[in-house]
């Protein structure tokens, strides 16, 4: 197992250019989690694949930077009164049975149909997954900018808080009153699109907002401690068979620690559908992302006929507006955040100067 | 003389319970705000202004003059506020009021006058509607405390254990009561200036470098550590734990240093509601 590390640290070669890329991304990724509360990380496993690191080194010790960048995002945002320990903690541990089933699942495709059957069914759980949630909570985050702006309780939260089967659990935090069983599929689900997108967040917020009925601040908060249960477990998983590489955890880690604290800080100064609309951006152009990387299995799996250069070309395209749809969302976050502390200083301008006025009177 | 009874003490009433929605009587609550000078102190108009804005609450300001004059016509008469005192206290209260309008939130003024915890509870006792109390810097809380019903707080005091119970929304009341929540001016006797703290950043920055130094000096032999796998898999977990706490701490400072900081407003906005209540049948004992 440890050549397998040692292999992977032969092909990188950690020059300041490799380490900038990281640590950059690292901090976008680390930003767009401190703010949705997870899809910041997904673009780090092809980052790193794409420096030489084996798919394997690459996952290990992507998770293994997950989890610390989840507690401390957890912590910043636990401290402005955002996260539900107790519902993040619930969903967490069915989320790590979610990401064993996904893995065995993902495990018996590969065995069945290689590597790259394996690809496809990943590409067609985002394309699916992506499309279909990422659609509606767009649709959901316009209807409310549209509106005057405050979230409101969806009738299937109501219908599903309405629920009465043992055991009931109160979450003081949220203010919500749910029976264990609406939970425990949301955390399970969670747990298998981390397992097989590496971004189980992208089911695990919108599940918490629309089927429980939490805001999407504490939906988003609360879903960074479901991050760290499972980062956590994951790590250890992959730690035992040695596959993680420290040194490009540390580098990512370093980058992430500055955008989780800066996307959580962000989280307070924006309205509650900012956090809808930042995920469904990147959820849809992670969509279109992963659209082009289709040709690419089809044509391994020879249901399509595609030129190499053709597929070569669309592999590069997809990898780039993956990058470009965690860029935007870190754009949209930065901008958000830089509009609404002006207004607020100008605000608190306006306010300084009205209440010097008594004094001449 | 306060237009209330402040010569007859009665003892302190039970508090009461918060009503849903924000005030303890009804959707707004009514915020006391308590100054003994007779014109209003920026730093308190604008504590009183943002604590209302949060809670949306109404404002009531009660001037106390505690150097009343003796009744002209009868010396053992009612005490009446100084004539000097009243104009200004009336002239600043218009000008409150109009902060207050500009911001859409009701205004009331009262004048009084004797000490102030009688002063108070005689305000209190004429209006029930009251909530929480705002004392200005210099009137000790521990008189009005002892007479209140409700919770009371010093705009002077730095530490938000001092209080007794919570306001309606006690995050908006830690904005600007807690070490963080200062007026960048720093011309209130209420607010204390802005503290970056420059001093942990360096020392958690340095911290970091250090160990960031220390990794990579040794990356080879670490890499290999971590590599064995089995029960090493504790070595890169404890190692994320100790650069997520170090290095954390610092990027938290950093961002703080900077001036980049959680947005007072919106930390009040974020608050839990109350859970559905319990409806199931409960089992009840027939005697």
């Amino acid at each position: 197992m440890h050549d397998v590390v040692f292999e992977g640290l032969r092909f990188i070669d950690l020059n300041m250019t490799n380490i900038l890329f990281l640590f950059a991304v690292g901090f976008i990724g680390g930003l767009v989690s401190g703010f949705i509360g997870s899809g910041g990380a997904f673009v780090l496993t092809p980052g790193m694949m794409s420096l030489g690191v084996p798919g394997t080194v690459a996952v290990a010790s992507n998770m293994c930077h997950k989890f610390p960048k989840a507690l401390v995002g957890a912590i910043k945002r636990f401290r402005y009164g955002q996260v539900d320990v107790k519902l993040g903690l619930i969903l967490g541990v069915s989320a790590e049975v979610g990401v064993q089933v996904g893995i065995s699942v993902q495990k018996w495709i590969l065995d069945t149909w290689g590597q790259a059957g394996s690809d496809l069914y990943v590409s067609l759980s985002f394309l699916v997954i992506l499309v279909l949630v990422g659609g509606y909570v767009l649709k959901d985050a316009l209807k409310t900018k549209r509106s005057d702006g405050a979230e409101q309780m969806t009738s299937l939260a109501k219908r599903i808080q309405a629920i009465e089967i043992w055991p009931m659990i109160t979450f003081k935090r949220s203010g919500i009153r749910v029976s264990l069983w609406v939970t425990v599929p949301i955390g399970f689900l969670t747990g298998m699109l981390a397992a097989t997108i590496a971004v189980g967040g992208f089911v695990g917020v919108p599940g918490m907002i629309y089927i429980l009925g939490l805001s999407s601040i504490m939906a988003s908060a609360s879903e960074l401690v479901i991050a760290f249960v499972m980062g956590l477990g994951g790590t250890l998983i992959w730690a035992f068979y040695g596959m993680v590489d420290i040194r490009l955890t540390l580098i990512i880690l370093a980058g992430s620690l500055f955008g989780v604290q800066l996307g959580a800080i962000g989280t307070t100064y924006v309205k509650e559908y900012m956090i809808k609309l930042v995920m469904a951006t990147i959820m849809l152009i992670v969509a279109v992302s992963r659209g082009l990387a289709m040709p690419k299995y089809l044509t391994t799996l020879g249901l399509m006929d595609m030129s190499q250069d053709t597929v070569n070309m669309l592999s590069t395209a997809s990898f780039l507006s993956m990058c470009l749809g965690l860029l935007i969302g870190a754009v949209i976050i930065l901008a958000a955040m830089i509009k609404a502390r002006i207004a607020e200083a100008r605000e608190a301008q306006a306010t300084a100067g009205t209440a010097e006025a008594p004094a001449e009177l | 003389m306060p237009q209330n009874d402040a010569t007859s003490p009665t003892p302190p009433q039970p508090p009461r319970s918060p009503a849903p929605g924000g005030g303890l009587h009804g959707e707004k609550p009514t915020i006391l705000a308590v100054s003994r000078r007779p014109g209003f102190d920026q730093g308190f108009m604008r504590a009183v202004l943002g604590v209302a804005e949060r809670t949306r609450g109404e404002i009531l300001v009660l001037s106390v003059d505690t150097m009343p004059r003796a009744h002209d016509e009868d010396p053992d008469g009612p005490a009446a506020p100084r004539p000097l005192f009243s104009r200004e206290a009336v002239s600043g209260a218009a000008a409150f009021a109009r902060l207050a309008a500009e911001r859409g939130l009701a205004f009331r003024h009262e004048l009084a006058c004797g000490r102030v915890d009688q002063a108070v509870l005689g305000l209190c006792r004429r209006d029930l509607a009251v909530d929480f109390i705002l004392l200005d810097a210099d009137i000790a809380p521990a008189r009005i405390r002892a007479v209140s019903t409700v919770p009371v707080f010093s705009l002077t005091s730095p530490n938000p254990g001092n209080t007794e119970g919570a306001p309606p929304d006690a995050a908006a009341f830690s904005i600007w009561n807690g070490p963080e929540n200062v007026d960048p001016q720093g011309d209130s006797h209420m607010s204390e200036r802005t503290r970056r703290p420059v001093g942990k950043t360096i020392a958690f920055g340095l911290a970091a470098a250090g160990l960031y130094a220390l990794v990579f000096a040794f990356s080879e032999q670490i890499a290999e550590i971590c590599g064995r796998g089995g029960l090493y898999a504790v070595v890169p977990v404890a190692t994320v734990f100790l650069f997520s706490y170090v290095h954390g701490t610092f990027t938290g400072n950093f961002w703080s240093m900077l001036g980049i900081e959680a947005s007072r407003k919106q930390r009040t906005t974020v608050k839990p509601s109350q859970p559905r209540q319990d409806r199931r049948p409960r089992a009840t004992l027939q005697a």
